[in-house]
């Protein structure tokens, strides 16, 4: 895993300065809570164009070990905003992604195993700023299990270096100056 | 009011799928599934057994007792003795229990495994003698002659002795180790009507043979609906007419390659009848999934009367 994790991260390196400049690109992290495992993990995402109607989003999770699940997720998501305002966005979720339950062994579940494939739906809202928070919540269909996610997207290339990077100097609700 | 329209119409969205999702949500992972529980089947079964008949004898005559599926039992007042050794005086009584069919021996719960070895056989009978309510037994030397019927009765039978073995009957040819002296013949004779036999001791007689393997393996049972701690789960050997009872859901030992046919007996609260069975051949140790069903008395016997 910790391969993985540095093989995406000098990918990342990579990409970010070709795509930085045209605000193609956001990188975030997240804390979530699922509420029928009752645990709480944290995350990481890559989101690829981040303004445009439909984004890419592969993203990683890692429900920590003091949970009563302890596992991770990988997996590749698609975000539709079904409503692009200008302050305001509400986009639909849907991901697959691989799990590795680090505890399956403990469960209760019968037929439960380390290695499983999930798919994930869900909405989430955020705005439009450079940095821009974004909350989720979501389905997981093999589990059938919520989470909430709470976290925030730094868009590369979108900040106006003059200003405060939550849009106005008075941290107001101005969009991305790339928003147009 | 466009924007109102829209906001309202995403609200009742989101509060429909929010609650679909909650509806159909799932604590598997964490909780386990609270299972079905069932109370003691005991009472079903017993209600279900056969009874115990009784012949009173009252003068000498020249017998034999004959039980009402073919059993006959042939033996001297003089043979038998009060616990404390006196001679007994007419009329006393005889009881017999006749089990024949798997289905009998499942209702009495007596299963036809000698210490861990399953016991080929054809018939379980209980045999007993008491003098108003104080049981008699067999005097040292002395012996009954019993038949059992079978159409086409096998030349290696052996008589088999039950005894108490924690909760349940355990089995053995060896009467010396039950503290019986005897030189009447462990193997039962044949005749065109059955099994005969001498038995040295009153009480649980088998005709039986082991069929037990130096290859063996044992099957266990679990469930994610049901609590199996009050099922009563039976095994069934159709190639030799075993019937092993399993305790605390773990198996005695199944030769292998043995075709066996499971079945379990529930009944809960409200006094509903569940059911389970399963056909397999066992070469390997094996956790069977048991999913109890509702099932009908007369399902059930079917299904019994079919093993």
């Amino acid at each position: 895993m910790l391969k993985q994790v540095f093989f995406i991260s000098v990918l990342l390196m990579i990409l970010m300065p070709l795509l930085s400049e045209s605000q193609n690109i956001g990188v975030g992290g997240d804390a979530m809570y699922n509420f029928q495992t009752e645990s709480i993990g944290a995350g990481g995402r890559v989101n690829f164009f981040p303004n445009k109607r439909l984004s890419i989003v592969p993203q990683f999770a890692y429900y920590f070990a003091f949970n009563k699940i302890n596992e991770y997720y990988a997996g590749l998501g698609l975000e539709y905003k079904f409503i692009k305002k200008e302050r305001i966005n509400f986009y639909a979720i849907v991901q697959g992604a691989y799990n590795s339950w680090l505890n399956y062994e403990s469960s209760p579940l019968n037929g439960a195993q380390k290695n499983n494939w999930n798919a994930e739906g869900g909405i989430g809202v955020s705005n439009n700023w450079c940095l821009r928070p974004f909350l989720e919540y979501r389905y997981n269909i093999k589990f059938r299990e919520t989470h909430l996610r709470l976290g925030i997207l730094y868009i590369f290339g979108c900040r106006d270096k003059s200003k405060p990077i939550f849009g106005s100097k008075t941290f107001g609700h101005r969009r991305c100056a790339a928003y147009d | 009011m466009k924007n109102l329209k829209l906001s309202s119409a995403l609200l009742y969205s989101l509060i429909v799928i929010s609650s679909l999702i909650i509806y159909s949500c799932s604590k598997d992972r964490i909780q386990a599934k609270s299972l079905k529980e069932y109370n003691s089947p005991n009472n079903y079964l017993d209600s279900k057994k056969q009874a115990e008949q009784e012949f009173t004898i009252d003068t000498s005559g020249s017998g034999p007792i004959v039980g009402n599926q073919g059993t006959t039992i042939m033996g001297a007042k003089n043979c038998l003795m009060l616990p404390n050794g006196d001679t007994v005086a007419f009329p006393f009584t005889v009881k017999l229990v006749e089990l024949y069919t798997p289905k009998d021996m499942i209702y009495y719960q007596m299963p036809t495994v000698a210490s861990d070895t399953i016991l080929e056989t054809y018939g379980e009978i209980r045999i007993r003698a008491f003098k108003n309510n104080t049981e008699l037994t067999l005097k040292q030397g002395c012996s009954f002659s019993i038949t059992m019927p079978n159409a086409a009765p096998k030349n290696y039978m052996r008589v088999f002795y039950g005894f108490n073995s924690s909760s349940f009957v355990n089995w053995t040819d060896v009467p010396a180790s039950l503290g019986v002296t005897t030189s009447d013949s462990p193997v039962f004779s044949t005749n065109t009507t059955g099994y005969l036999a001498q038995i040295a001791k009153m009480g649980w007689i088998n005709c039986g043979f082991k069929r037990g393997s130096n290859s063996n393996h044992n099957l266990s049972f679990a469930s994610s609906t049901d609590n199996l701690t009050s099922v009563a789960i039976f095994i069934y050997f159709p190639s030799t007419k075993t019937v092993m009872q399993v305790y605390n859901i773990v198996s005695g030992s199944i030769p292998d390659g043995s075709s066996v046919k499971v079945l379990a007996i529930a009944v809960d609260a409200g006094g509903q009848l569940y059911s389970f069975n399963k056909t397999l051949t066992v070469n390997a140790s094996d956790k069977i999934e048991v999913t109890m069903a509702s099932i009908a008395d007369a399902d059930l016997t079917t299904l019994l009367n079919g093993l």
